[in-house]
């Protein structure tokens, strides 16, 4: 159980010594006081899973999580009365009873920020997203996902970094230096939502040589136009997500082994009426498997791709009840590697808003892969219990074409096809 | 026989002549009436107008808002907000919404660009996602928070976006006094209301009481009361206190502004999308 703990804990050693150098600095820099603004949010959840079916390689149908995360923000003005610096420290810690790559320590924010009227300096770990479209996500690369906390890849790790923003009312520009790479999380061998293969975490692979010491970089160009939002970003460096390879054959392992790649970014939004419009496509170049780790299941990948996904929202108008809103939400998401999860899938969802004292919420979607006939399911039912405290209910159903053992390493859902799960979740807040 | 004839010409002859008297004499009681209904709509009009003139030139503003959501069967909640208020040309305002309460929506942040003809632009930061998001600015019969009050009637006020029409006088106000009744018809497609009709007083132009008519059922639907008027910088009068009653549910809210402040200095910077995505 403390293994993991430990070994985000090393990681975390370092970034906290990196940061608390800027810091420093930035004390000694800033010895004058002017209006402070303290800010805190803190909460601490706990979370149930049931899972419906039992597993062949695991014996828990149960899983229990603790989680507590604060969020400090310290602001102060300049002479002006104008807000010029700005801390943030957001730690997180999460127990969990069956795995111990769930169980972590880390930091989604531990930075400065320095603001000025056309720049602003955000320097430390932070967590930068880059999302326009709801079901995936591709440009947003900057910040690695923590794949053992859901399968969504939406809760991420902290990255170090130093991002210069340029910006007025119709653009923005901003460049990011980013150092010490840090590793995906992945479910241990002990927890279910994992494939069929456990995982070897301990031993990563790097095209760097410099491994995961690679200074990374990016940059966005961000133009508001009227009711168009155009987002140009690039991102150079080790790739977020790994590629999982067979080291040998003999042993059920995957290795992740992580390459250098350019990756181009556009982001699009357009909102009319009661319509936004949303567009996200990449190009990617360098996501391969050198031929040395290439086994007799995984055929050479190409050197560029590209994916895309684009859809709507849209407000509907009260269907049953005046005092709702629903909005729906259509994607079609594509991939030029068609062998690849989510190549050829449509995700449809609907939003209701109750409107009610308790703030009730609820989230329907579905995800099809048109070329296999999967679907994942998903339902999310959120509401306050009184004025510090919510309740979340998630459900999510996979469905795959069983006995499909050939395709395992090839099918969207099928490694999970045992794992629907009903997730109960309380959350205080104080 | 040419008698008759005569007479049927002569009748046929008063009778184009009863015709053309009678639909001129309309014509001309209808201008007459359109006259004085344009006269009326012009009356309203400056009157709001001149209200809209002396709420020009406040520059900036901060206050903290309290919303009490009451059902008709006494369950109640509380929300609390900071705004920020920076004043533009010709209603080019743009204002930002600080969450304080619930405790899980603390630190949400709505920033909204208001146009005097065109859609405002809407964008909310949503810090269990780290995320900023668009919204889309038609969702105008949306509940505000889960309140009485739907996001049309927080948007910022814009002459230009209504018709008005002057209905007459009455009295209304603490303490009572002379007021004009004026109609307000919104040229929003989008519009929740069929009209309203707002008590305005006449020595300050200060709304007093407004009803809101649905536009679904074209009946009164909510009631606004609003009261507590300071007066700021010796020149802006504000109410302190707003209170919403739906005259259908009965459920009620009421809205209560603390530590309103004006032309603070608030810099325009604040109020770009891009601030928003400096949050953590």
């Amino acid at each position: 159980m403390l293994k993991g703990f430990k070994k985000t804990a090393k990681v975390n050693r370092r970034m906290t010594i990196f940061t608390g150098l800027l810091l420093c600095g930035f004390a000694i820099s800033n010895t004058y006081a002017a209006k402070f603004q303290l800010e805190k949010r803190q909460s601490i959840g706990l979370e149930f899973k049931q899972f419906a079916h039992s597993s062949p390689s695991i014996d828990h149908n149960q899983d229990g999580s603790l989680i507590w995360q604060g969020n400090y923000g310290l602001s102060w003005q300049n002479d002006r009365g104008q807000l010029a610096n700005e801390l943030t420290i957001a730690p997180i810690i999460r127990y969990n009873s069956q795995d111990h790559e769930r169980s972590k320590v880390d930091f989604k924010s531990l930075s400065w920020t320095k603001i000025e009227t056309n720049w602003e300096l955000r320097t430390g770990i932070r967590t930068i997203s880059w999302r326009t479209t709801e079901a995936v996500n591709l440009v947003d690369i900057i910040n690695q996902a923590d794949a053992s906390a859901d399968i969504d890849d939406e809760d991420k790790l902290g990255q170090a970094m130093v991002n210069w923003v340029w910006l007025n009312d119709h653009f923005s520009f901003e460049l990011l230096a980013l150092p010490f790479f840090r590793e995906r999380i992945f479910p241990g061998d002990d927890a279910r939502l994992r494939g069929v293969y456990s995982i070897d975490t301990d031993h990563p692979e790097y095209a760097s040589k410099a491994e995961n010491k690679r200074l990374d970089a990016a940059m966005r160009f961000v133009l508001l136009l009227d009711q168009w939002e155009i987002a140009i970003s690039h991102f150079s460096g080790t790739s977020r997500e790994p590629i999982l390879f067979l080291a040998d054959p003999q042993h059920a392992e995957l290795r992740p082994f992580y390459p250098v790649i350019e990756q181009t970014g556009l982001q699009i939004e357009y909102a009319t009426d009661n319509w936004l419009w949303k567009l996200e496509a990449i190009t990617r170049n360098g996501f391969t498997l050198p031929s040395h780790f290439l086994s007799s299941l995984q055929s050479a990948m190409p050197s560029r791709y590209s994916a895309a996904v684009a859809g709507f929202e849209v407000s509907l108008p009260p269907l049953f009840n005046p005092d709702y809103d629903y909005s729906l939400l259509t994607e079609y998401l594509w991939d030029q590697r068609r062998g690849e999860a989510l190549a050829n899938d449509l995700f449809i969802g609907l939003r209701i808003g109750f409107n009610d004292l308790q703030g009730s919420e609820l989230l329907l979607g579905s995800i099809l892969d048109l070329d296999r006939q999967e679907y994942l399911t998903f339902i999310e039912h959120s509401y306050r219990n009184n004025n510090n405290g919510k309740i979340d209910l998630t459900v999510r159903l996979f469905d795959a074409p069983g006995n499909a053992s050939s395709r395992e390493l090839e099918t969207d859902f099928f490694e999970l096809h045992n794992d629907d799960y009903i997730a109960l979740s309380y959350t205080q807040y104080f | 026989m040419t008698n008759t004839l005569l007479n049927k010409k002569m009748f046929s002859i008063t009778l184009l002549l009863i015709i053309f008297i009678v639909s001129l004499s309309a014509h001309l009681v209808s201008a007459e009436q359109s006259s004085s209904e344009s006269d009326q709509a012009q009356k309203a009009y400056d009157i709001m107008a001149e209200s809209d003139r002396r709420d020009t030139g406040w520059q900036d503003s901060t206050a903290n808002m309290s919303m009490i959501i009451r059902r008709a069967d006494g369950r109640e909640v509380i929300r609390e907000v900071t705004t920020k208020t920076l004043e533009g040309e010709n209603g080019k305002d743009k204002s930002l919404l600080f969450f304080a309460k619930p405790l899980d929506v603390k630190g949400t942040v709505f920033l909204t660009h208001s146009f005097p003809l065109e859609a405002d632009k809407q964008w909310i930061y949503l810090p269990s996602q780290n995320r900023v998001k668009r919204i889309s600015s038609k969702r105008k019969t949306g509940r505000f928070m889960g309140s009485e009050f739907t996001f049309e009637d927080m948007a910022a006020f814009s002459l230009d976006k209504n018709n008005y029409r002057y209905l007459g006088e009455t009295e209304c106000g603490e303490p009572l006094q002379a007021c004009h009744i004026i109609e307000t018809r919104s040229k929003d497609p989008y519009t929740g209301y069929e009209k309203t009709i707002s008590h305005i007083d006449k020595a300050e132009l200060r709304s007093w009481e407004i009803d809101f008519y649905s536009r679904r059922t074209g009946k009164l639907s909510k009631q606004l009361r609003i009261s507590n008027y300071q007066l700021y910088l010796n020149k802006f009068w504000r109410p302190d206190q707003l209170s919403m009653l739906n005259t259908t549910t009965k459920a009620e809210t009421i809205l209560k502004w603390h530590e309103q402040q004006f032309n603070i200095g608030l810099a325009d910077s604040e109020f770009r999308k891009a601030a928003l995505e400096r949050r953590q």
